[in-house]
């Protein structure tokens, strides 16, 4: 018998194991969006070529002990292939619980860093490649980013003991639908968002730019809130204790976030340029970098941390040293030509409070990769 | 008795509209209400039945299979005549290749 492995069961293995991942999803669907870890193998096959026997795939298979998940859309053609496999004989085989549709809409959380002031926490939505963070202190909390599913924040904090009193966006996404919005209903939190990002949406919000500095808890927490316009207008990025920059949008592990997404792609190169060689230019090497997205699963270190030293970001990443401001925008202006973030329009809509959605249309405007990163105009070889 | 008669008119149109557009089906596959891979299990089991160049129609509800049908169509060979989606509900009429 096929046995169920559900998404928290893969997220482990997705992060700290081996895992081979037979994806029964048609190729076009496996080849936008697929489950990436570092030592994940997968291999795709649709599960209509495996209706009439699964023969011709068993010596595709690995023979080691490694556990093999067959993963569809849903669950259905998942289990279908997997009971199959094991009347084959096959050992190890599982089906993935509500498969990638579940797999979209789960999120990991890792500690980041605790000590008498601050404990962070960074909450890694791994299907898609985006990041939000809880900051603690004395028994309040500040969400950056949330997502959807805002019942993981409340129960975080709830394991933490703490009560949420702010919850901020660093821009309006194009990714993803905020959780801001549901999460300030339900805690009772402030919810803020740059302006400049919303201009005739209807989403009730506090202006972050009304506010250099959030403070929270008894010690105060120094959220300076930086703009750093580029993938958006209003960008924002929090230093947090003059140790932690909590970059949004503006900068990723693997280089700087696209200017192309609000049609404005030469007016926002240009604020890009602005933003790494002034504001982030004066920042020092020694500031740890905790961003918005990751593109791949390269950019996870070893703690299973997507974050790096600003310095390192910068040495690693030749775009933000290429001072020229032709060759800069130039370059980042070229993410125009390559594939967006499926359906950002409609989401930045929802997210400025023009449009609303169902739970379920909003789970499937969600599914897929972020697609946020300059360096998508280049994609990796296969 | 009302009701019977209601629920027939609604019916006519289409039959009406399926004569107009002249193309011959020589099987259907109602698989509404099935969730992945039933439909392409049952009108594969369909196709194989018929001989090359007939026609079979696959009715779905099931989203997920607007693109597995024309992936595994592709695939096997097969040619998609028309696709057309009403109410939530797909048709498929294919040629068997």
């Amino acid at each position: 018998m096929a046995k169920l492995m559900t998404v928290e069961e893969m997220a482990k293995k997705v992060l700290h194991d081996k895992l081979f991942i037979l994806d029964v999803r048609n190729d076009e669907e496996y080849k936008k969006w697929k489950i990436e870890g570092k030592q994940v193998e997968s291999l795709n096959i649709p599960y209509f070529d495996l209706i009439d026997g699964v023969e011709h795939l068993l010596e595709k298979l690995p023979r080691d002990n490694r556990d093999i998940l067959v993963v569809c859309a849903q669950e259905g053609s998942s289990r279908f292939v997997a009971e199959k496999l094991s009347e084959a004989g096959m050992d190890h085989v599982y089906y993935l619980q509500g498969g990638m549709k579940t797999w979209s809409k789960f999120y990991h959380s890792e500690l980041v860093a605790a000590d008498e002031n601050l404990k962070l926490f960074q909450i890694n939505r791994l299907a898609k490649g985006c990041l939000s963070y809880m900051l603690i202190s004395e028994g309040e909390a500040l969400v950056l980013d949330p997502g959807r599913k805002t019942d993981v924040y409340v129960d975080l904090a709830q394991k933490e003991g703490v009560v949420i009193r702010h919850i901020v966006d660093t821009h309006v996404h194009a990714d993803h639908i905020s959780g801001g919005p549901e999460l300030a209903g339900k805690t009772g939190g402030t919810y803020y968002l740059p302006s400049s990002d919303v201009q005739d949406g209807t989403v009730l919000f506090e202006p972050l730019e009304n506010h250099p500095q959030i403070t929270m808890g008894k010690v105060v927490v120094e959220v300076l809130a930086i703009p750093t316009p580029g993938h958006t207008p209003g960008s924002t990025s929090l230093l947090v204790n003059k140790k932690y920059l909590l970059s949004g949008d503006t900068i990723f592990v693997g280089g700087l976030g696209r200017p192309d997404l609000g049609g404005k792609v030469k007016e926002w190169a240009q604020m890009l340029y602005e933003t790494v060689f002034t504001t982030i230019a004066d920042i020092p090497d020694d500031i740890y970098v905790l961003p918005g997205h990751y593109s791949t699963v390269a950019e996870i270190n070893d703690q299973h941390i997507v974050g790096d030293y600003l310095g390192d970001i910068r040495q690693r990443n030749e775009i933000m040293r290429t001072q020229n401001r032709k060759a800069f925008t130039e370059t980042v202006e070229a993410s125009d030509s390559s594939e967006k973030p499926p359906n950002f329009d409609k989401i930045v809509l929802i997210n400025r409070g023009l449009e609303t959605v169902t739970p379920e249309k909003a789970t499937e405007l969600e599914i897929g990769p972020n697609r946020c990163a300059v360096h998508h105009s280049t994609p990796e070889p296969d | 008795m009302v009701r019977i008669a209601v629920l027939f008119i609604i019916a006519l149109p289409n039959l009406i509209d399926y004569e107009q557009e002249g193309s011959t089906i020589d099987l259907i596959i109602d698989a509404r209400g099935l969730s992945c891979p039933m439909p392409i299990v049952k009108v594969k089991k369909g196709i194989d039945s018929l001989q090359t160049g007939q026609v079979v129609e696959l009715v779905t509800t099931d989203k997920g299979s607007v693109n597995d049908v024309q992936a595994w169509a592709k695939r096997a060979g097969h040619e998609i005549l028309a696709i057309d989606e009403q109410e939530g509900e797909y048709r498929f009429r294919i040629r068997k290749g």
